[in-house]
């Protein structure tokens, strides 16, 4: 019989991981009383005069509020399903490919961008979307008008949904090849002796073996839905753009920390917080539901 | 005959008594307490003196017996120009102020980047952890001294601000700078200085005007036609059509600021972000008026021509440095200092010769202009800080040593062009009007060429522009000095200027909580309208979004504190 003590060292294993998630992400939740507060530093939480919802009234007076909520949602959902049918489609081809060197470099190319910060990459795309960058000289080789990508409500949004596809796909897309080889060979011999194509096997092994990972990202996914590229964005907007670009993070970032209006920027906070945490909760269930994914 | 030789007594009298003192400073001078300006060599060896004689002699650059460790928040210098070894953290400039004060500079944090600065400091101030002293703008100066987080500097500034400190800020009709550091009568922060002449000029390539035999512009529209040329008709011979219009920058005005368009809406009357009466009495605020739409709709069209760089919205301060150091950019607004920037140009294309203009004139042929806000920074202490008089006495000596009034200063990296911020405190200070009060100065040494009776502050750019006059443009330091001090500085007391004054600089308690969203809609529906992204007659919504959210009330504030000052 199992003793209780080795049980014991699991439950000890658990130990770091529990303490920091106290200490970064369980304590600082007290921090959300200044969305009530008119926050005083020298006073601090505990004696700053409290306000109740002010801070909320106020942001829901602000013009721009409605349009970060719609930015932030659109530009996350937009990420979204692109970031999961970019590096599925993309592992489907990769896997098709024979020649193991070719595939390796592929690879190192594609993930590349993962590594670096949004600092360099953004430089590089200002640099690549300006009206002399090689993007606008391509369209107007082809006859077309230079496009003024980042300074234009209509593109912004494009720019930066296929940019961080861009970025990230790569690195995504290991998790589906990981998925693919866990996909039992003998189906596929299978299936060529009962005489199915290549098409046929795709469609009939490799992508229902992938459903559940895709199901499993898609939900999981949801949870990060308010995350709409904070470091991104803020390396690529203009005032110009606000109006298409402008998010939740950046806007709390601006008002918090430059402008220093810490109740506002808070409250802005803690609704994010609020939205996500429903979020959450619903594509855990999703999640449980439909790729029997669970926790407890 | 009586009344003769009272005098003959008074005389022999007061030269005895200077020979005492004479001979009471010859016997203590080793022991020294006071570190005079000129003795700040010397040694203190004293000690032992009874401390009453000490609070006597505390003065601006007594030296405290013990060493004193202050802990300052700065921010960095780029291209500071410190020899290699040296550092922001250790350099002479620390160690001069060290030896003369016995004043040890630890930095809490140091910074080069302008929001990463203000981010630290943001920082410091939420969670109540300051550092002794702190540069910081206005509105983080407001914040701290209403949480309680700064020490009275009333009663240091009259003990320890030297003389030459406090006659800077005489200097200022009104006493309207060091006002800006009070606060209900209090003074809780030293504010900088903003010198007469901080407004844009048009600085202009002469080559090129030259090379497509263009005049000189004066109006708005000579200043369009120049542009349009420049665009057009390749100014810099490469047969490509590769130069940009204007220069512009997203904050589109700023007291002082590099590219912005303040001139285009000076020569339309129109002059936003400040505060006026009408004739009525009404208080009323530049952004919203007729004027400015009127200066929004010419901007607009310039930017719908190509007269303006198309994509100054994505470019930063080095990108638009860049288009001028590449000469891919002939024609800018820049402040005199500007000239320092511009030379860098000259660095890569020695042709390229940059020229400042007090244009583009309005109508009656002036040159409006709204004098800069008094100050923009504020030095403050922390209320905790256990030397709060080490900040002004640290200031003092920081000063002797910038102007170089103290021989000793003078030796300090002689000839290297090391900056003056690499000082422990940057706050600028000098006379209101110190660009006027040096031309004449430079004018005359460049005639007679005699350079013995000038002071010591000022030398080393006489010396640079009788330099870059005799070798033009070979010696680059002495070239930007030249440009910005005595070509620049003369252009900005041109005739044409007519100071429209304000009525109210500061910030009110409205302000402090919206003004940043304010500021925000403002910013966002002008460059929406100069890029043709909005229709002009959103300007109109703007100013009706603006009163509802925060403007109203802010115009009363400010008619309350015009009132009753």
């Amino acid at each position: 019989m199992r003793s209780r003590a080795s049980i014991w060292n699991y439950h000890l294993m658990l130990l770091p991981g529990i303490l920091l998630l106290i200490a970064f992400s369980v304590v600082p939740m007290f921090g959300i009383v200044i969305a009530f507060q008119d926050f005083q530093p020298t006073l601090g939480i505990f004696h700053s005069e409290w306000v109740g919802w002010e801070n909320f009234e106020y942001m829901f007076s602000l013009p721009d509020s409605r349009l970060i909520l719609g930015n932030t949602l659109s530009i996350a959902l937009m990420k979204i399903i692109a970031g999961l049918t970019v590096p599925f489609v993309f592992a489907l081809l990769f896997h098709e490919v024979a020649n193991i060197k070719f595939k390796r470099t592929i690879q190192t190319i594609v993930y590349l961008p993962h590594f670096m910060s949004w600092v360099i990459l953004s430089g590089v795309l200002i640099n690549l979307l300006s009206l002399d960058g090689i993007i606008n000289q391509m369209i107007q080789w082809f006859g077309g008008d230079p496009v003024m990508f980042l300074q234009s409500n209509h593109w912004f949004r494009f720019v930066i949904v296929s940019s961080d596809v861009w970025k990230e796909f790569g690195f995504n897309t290991i998790i589906y090849i990981a998925a693919l080889t866990s996909i039992n060979t003998n189906l596929y011999e299978a299936a060529a002796i009962d005489g199915a194509n290549r098409f046929q096997r795709l469609t009939n092994i490799t992508i229902p073996g992938l459903m559940t990972t895709v199901i499993l990202l898609a939900t999981l996914s949801l949870g990060n839905v308010l995350n709409a590229g904070f470091e991104q964005i803020l390396n690529l907007y203009n005032p110009i753009v606000y109006e298409s670009g402008d998010i939740i993070d950046t806007y709390v970032y601006r008002s918090g920390l430059l402008e220093i209006q810490y109740g506002l920027a808070t409250a802005v906070g803690l609704l994010k917080s609020v939205v996500s945490f429903v979020l959450i909760a619903a594509s855990y269930g999703l999640a449980a539901r439909f790729a029997n994914y669970r926790i407890f | 005959m009586r009344l003769k030789k009272i005098r003959v007594m008074a005389v022999l009298l007061s030269m005895v008594m200077m020979l005492g003192v004479l001979a009471a400073c010859g016997s203590s001078s080793k022991e020294e307490k006071v570190a005079a300006p000129a003795g700040s060599e010397s040694t203190n060896a004293g000690g032992n003196e009874p401390s009453a004689a000490a609070k006597e002699d505390d003065g601006p650059f007594s030296k405290y017996e013990e060493p004193v460790t202050v802990s300052l928040g700065r921010q960095g210098v780029s291209g500071n120009n410190l020899p290699a070894g040296d550092t922001l953290e250790n350099n002479k400039y620390l160690k001069y102020v060290e030896d003369r004060l016995n004043v040890k500079v630890k930095y809490d944090f140091s910074v080069e980047d302008q929001d990463a600065y203000n981010q630290k400091v943001t920082l410091a101030i939420s969670s109540n952890s300051l550092p002794d002293i702190l540069v910081v703008d206005e509105q983080q100066f407001k914040r701290m001294a209403k949480a309680g987080m700064l020490a009275d500097l009333t009663e240091v500034f009259d003990q320890y601000a030297s003389p030459l400190i406090k006659d800077y800020y005489n200097s200022y009709t009104g006493d309207r700078v060091l006002n800006t550091g009070r606060i209900d009568g209090k003074l809780m922060a030293l504010p900088n200085t903003n010198i007469d002449g901080n407004y844009q000029l048009l600085w202009i390539r002469q080559d090129w005007l030259n090379k497509l035999k263009l005049e000189t512009p004066r109006t708005m529209d000579e200043v369009k036609t120049v542009i349009k040329a420049f665009k057009e008709q390749d100014p810099d011979g490469n047969g490509k059509a590769d130069t940009v219009g204007l220069l512009g920058d997203k904050s589109v005005v700023a007291d002082g600021g590099f590219f912005t368009f303040d001139p285009i809406f000076n020569a339309n009357h129109a002059y936003p972000k400040n505060w006026f009466k009408d004739e009525g009495g009404n208080i009323f605020y530049g952004s919203t008026t007729p004027e400015t739409k009127q200066a929004l709709s010419e901007l607009r069209a310039m930017y719908a021509d190509g007269l303006i760089d198309k994509e100054f919205l994505t470019r930063k301060y080095e990108d638009n440095a860049g288009l001028v150091s590449s000469g891919r950019a002939g024609i800018l607004f820049a402040p005199w200092f500007g000239g320092w920037a511009l030379s860098d140009a000259v660095k890569a294309n020695p042709e390229a010769d940059w020229v400042p203009l007090a244009v583009p004139l309005d109508g009656d042929g002036k040159r409006n202009i709204v004098p800069s806000t008094p100050s923009g920074t504020f030095m403050v202490v922390n209320k905790k800080a256990e030397h709060p008089e080490a900040a002004l006495k640290m200031l003092s000596v920081e000063y002797e040593g910038i102007r170089l009034i103290d021989p000793a200063a003078q030796e300090l990296y002689k000839d290297l062009g090391v900056g003056w911020l690499n000082y422990p405190i940057n706050v600028q200070l000098d006379y209101q009007d110190s660009l006027a009060r040096d031309v004449p100065i430079y004018e005359k040494a460049i005639k007679d060429k005699k350079l013995d009776d000038l002071p010591a502050r000022i030398l080393p750019r006489v010396k640079a522009v009788l330099k870059n006059n005799e070798n033009p443009k070979k010696d680059i330091p002495a070239y930007a000095d030249s440009l910005a001090f005595y070509t620049a500085a003369s252009i900005t007391g041109a005739k044409e200027i007519v100071k429209v004054e304000p009525v109210f600089y500061g910030k009110t308690e409205a302000m402090l909580k919206k003004g940043a969203n304010l500021e925000k809609l403002e910013n966002e529906t002008f460059l929406k309208i100069i890029t043709g992204t909005s229709p002009l007659e959103e300007f109109d919504k703007f100013v009706e979004t603006w009163k509802s959210i925060g403007g109203e009330e802010i115009t009363k504030e400010v008619a309350e504190a015009v009132e009753s000052p």
